[in-house]
């Protein structure tokens, strides 16, 4: 698996996520298993960056009803959508846009949940989404993953 | 009083085509092999019933062209054939008329049979002119074309539609519609000569563009749809009964109208959601576009606000606790400036509500003028409102089943066995008459058969499991399928069973209703799925906070506000309710 270019370890947690089944033990040397998770790690900056522009849409439909709804201002409005838990927007989403904004109390309040975005999706969310990653965060999410892959490993 | 007789053209379009320019058509039929290969398959000999020595030509000339190819038969060939075929018919062809196929120039100013002065060459026949005389620099195949385009415009399509209207006499025969069908048919064939019937890949595809969408409002349709939905789409939504497919259609509508309010270029009319509703009324869809629109609960809306009973609308500076609350979650808390019910339904219908526009197709609430014309009173009604400065942008059906059962119940078919061919034949008509010519997207709402509507929640179902027909996937861009509700926590699927534009089929999320609120959330970051008993089971926080990740696309978790907030202290003074408009 090893030799195929697929981490066992990063492979097994996949195996165990949140919509995988949990896996057979024949399923853990599966040839087609291991290609399988390749795939998923390839399309990863793909999906990462689909994910962006619904994410990207999302907002710009809630700062539009905040706009016309409430009658709020553009900074105001943009606030109030950022902290709205019913527009569905990633942690990590909520932090990258606060940091570009400079909205420094915001960004710190996502912080935490966006860095665990961030390490969960590393192979994917620096490729996918750009600059919109935080350079802070970003910095971050690198020394966790290189400590959760021990001295000298590589993160990605 | 009319004094017309059945079947007489009163005010002919355009004047019938003269013999020359027929006699021009047939020249060429013999010499472009395009404008040969455009007339196979819809010239028919019969089409010459006037001109009964160019049916002979036209005969010959196909069995010719089977033989040898278009383009590539031999004058010879064409002139024996002809010739042979006019002597084999029992019924003499007058002189003249054989003479304007075969006459040569050595003949012209002679009897081509002598003896008969009828048959007086004036000038060569079309044979003759098509492969000695005629030069494609003088009016090339275009040319040609448009010829034939006109000539069947008359003989396959009017001639036609007048001989079903004549054959109709006083009474409508019982085929009279597939009449009307078969004209409708040929003359969209008709139009579509000329056309290319095949493509290549030889040159560098300059023009081609994506596909241009606009988001749904709805995050997993937009994840499911790479973006949002398209002009010229159409997308089957299926559904148990009570899953919450009429939310969706709000949803859709309301998501849509925002969009376009927001995106309207100036000085030009903005675009209008559509939803033709044959299941509620629009009284009863109103509190969930308002709700959906306005961010007025639904319990306040349908069953709290009563003027008459002495409820009202809370408006600034008065607010209610659920407001305070919504808007203490959003970090706004100058609560004396922010609008309450009533500005936010003011504000509304000012912006997006106008732009969503309810058919009522229900039959109720005494309105029982509408819904039984299946999609050709749909476009009929797109077509009026584009009139009245509402050009529509999307459609929402809801849904297929009532649909068609109101219009076979009008035409008294209301039986099964006619219900799968209409369900299949709503749905290529609302393409093709609806998605494609207005282009918008068109979603068609419709329930599973009653094995689907007793699936476990955690069964993935598919298109197959649809009502009536298993088939409505078929010519669907997209085919959606929610499951059924697991009772415990009120969650349910909604996968993404076909997608011919991306690769996201197969794809499922995890949904619950926010009733009050009028929307579905995604709630998949927070629930794992038991197959083995076909339930959704809660995560516990922590996990489900960790478990981002881009193709699982899980939002955050929605604080998980009491529902005791939400309770309104009903107080006020009776005053109007909103009108039929949003």
């Amino acid at each position: 698996m090893a030799r195929e270019g697929a981490d066992p370890v990063v492979f097994m947690e996949a195996q165990f996520d949140d919509a995988a089944p949990i896996p057979e033990p024949s399923m853990l040397l599966s040839g087609r298993a291991v290609d399988a998770f390749l795939d998923h790690r390839r399309s990863g900056p793909r999906r990462a960056a689909e994910r962006l522009r619904v994410e990207e849409s999302q907002f710009l439909g809630g700062l539009g009803r905040a706009r016309g709804l409430y009658g709020l201002g553009d900074d105001a409005a943009a606030r109030s959508v950022l902290l709205d838990p019913g527009v569905e927007l990633s942690p990590l989403f909520r932090a990258g846009l606060a940091d570009e904004a400079g909205a420094w109390d915001l960004a710190g309040r996502f912080h935490d949940a966006a860095l665990a975005q961030l390490a969960a999706g590393f192979y994917a969310y620096p490729a996918g989404w750009g600059d919109f990653v935080p350079a802070g965060l970003l910095g971050e999410a690198i020394e966790l993953m290189a400590a959760m892959c021990g001295e000298g490993g590589d993160p990605r | 009083m009319n004094d017309f007789r059945r079947g007489e053209i009163l005010t002919p379009d355009e004047p019938r085509m003269r013999p020359e320019m027929v006699a021009q058509l047939v020249v060429y039929l013999l010499a472009e092999p395009r404008v040969a290969q455009a007339a196979s398959g819809l010239l028919a000999p019969m089409h010459f019933a006037v001109e009964p020595h160019f049916r002979i030509l036209w005969e010959r000339l196909q069995a010719l062209i089977a033989a040898y190819g278009a383009g590539k038969v031999p004058y010879d060939a064409i002139m024996t054939s002809v010739a042979e075929r006019i002597a084999e018919d029992p019924v003499p062809l007058a002189s003249p008329l054989q003479a304007m196929l075969l006459a040569t120039p050595d003949m012209v100013g002679a009897e081509m049979f002598p003896g008969d002065p009828s048959s007086l060459v004036a000038r060569p026949g079309v044979i003759h002119h098509a492969y000695r005389e005629y030069d494609p620099a003088d009016a090339g195949p275009e040319f040609g074309i448009d010829v034939l385009r006109r000539f069947l415009s008359e003989r396959a399509v009017v001639d036609e539609a007048v001989r079903a209207v004549s054959r109709a006499g006083d009474r409508l025969p019982g085929d009279f519609r597939a009449a009307i069908r078969r004209v409708s048919d040929a003359d969209a064939r008709v139009q579509s000569i000329g056309m290319p019937t095949s493509y290549g890949f030889d040159s560098f595809p300059e023009e081609m563009e994506p596909i241009a969408t606009f988001p749904t409002g709805v995050s997993y349709f937009d994840h499911f749809l790479d973006g949002g939905h398209a002009g010229g789409e159409l997308y089957v939504l299926l559904g148990p009964q009570k899953a919450g497919k009429t939310f969706e259609a709000v949803e859709l509508c309301v998501g849509a109208a925002e969009h376009f309010h927001a995106t309207a270029a100036p000085g030009e009319a903005p675009r209008t959601a559509v939803l033709v509703t044959f299941e509620l009324s629009f009284r009863e869809l109103r509190y969930r576009v308002l709700a959906r629109g306005a961010d007025v609960m639904q319990t306040r809306l349908a069953k709290e606000i009563n003027p008459r009973k002495g409820s009202d609308y809370s408006s600034r500076g008065a607010l209610l606790p659920y407001e305070e609350e919504m808007y203490r979650r959003r970090g706004l808390l100058d609560f004396a400036s922010l609008p309450g019910e009533r500005e936010r339904i003011a504000r509304f219908n000012e912006t997006a509500g106008r732009l969503v526009r309810v058919i009522d197709a229900s039959g109720k609430d005494g309105n029982r003028n509408v819904g039984y014309g299946g999609v050709d009173e749909i476009a009929g009604l797109l077509r009026q409102l584009e009139a009245e400065g509402r050009p529509p942008g999307l459609l929402v059906v809801d849904y297929i089943n009532k649909a068609v059962r109101r219009q076979l119940g009008a035409q008294g078919k209301d039986d099964d066995r006619f219900v799968r061919p209409a369900i299949l034949r709503f749905i290529t008509e609302a393409i093709d008459k609806v998605a494609a010519p207005f282009d918008i997207p068109v979603w068609l709402l419709q329930q599973y058969s009653a094995e689907g509507q007793e699936a476990k929640p955690t069964k993935k179902l598919r298109a197959t499991n649809a009502a009536e027909a298993r088939t409505v996937g078929e010519n669907a861009n997209a085919v959606f399928c929610m499951g059924t509700r697991d009772e415990e926590t009120k969650v349910l699927r909604i996968g993404c069973d076909l997608c011919r534009r991306t690769d996201k089929a197969g794809q499922s999320r995890l949904i619950r209703l926010d009733y009050e609120w009028s929307r579905f959330r995604d709630v998949t970051s927070q629930f794992d799925v038991d197959d083995a008993e076909g339930v959704f089971i809660p995560k516990d926080a922590a996990k489900a906070a960790a478990a981002v990740d881009p193709t699982k696309f899980a939002p955050p978790a929605p604080a998980q506000g009491s529902p005791d907030p939400y309770k309104h202290p009903a107080a006020g003074k009776p005053k109007a309710g909103t009108d039929h408009a949003f």
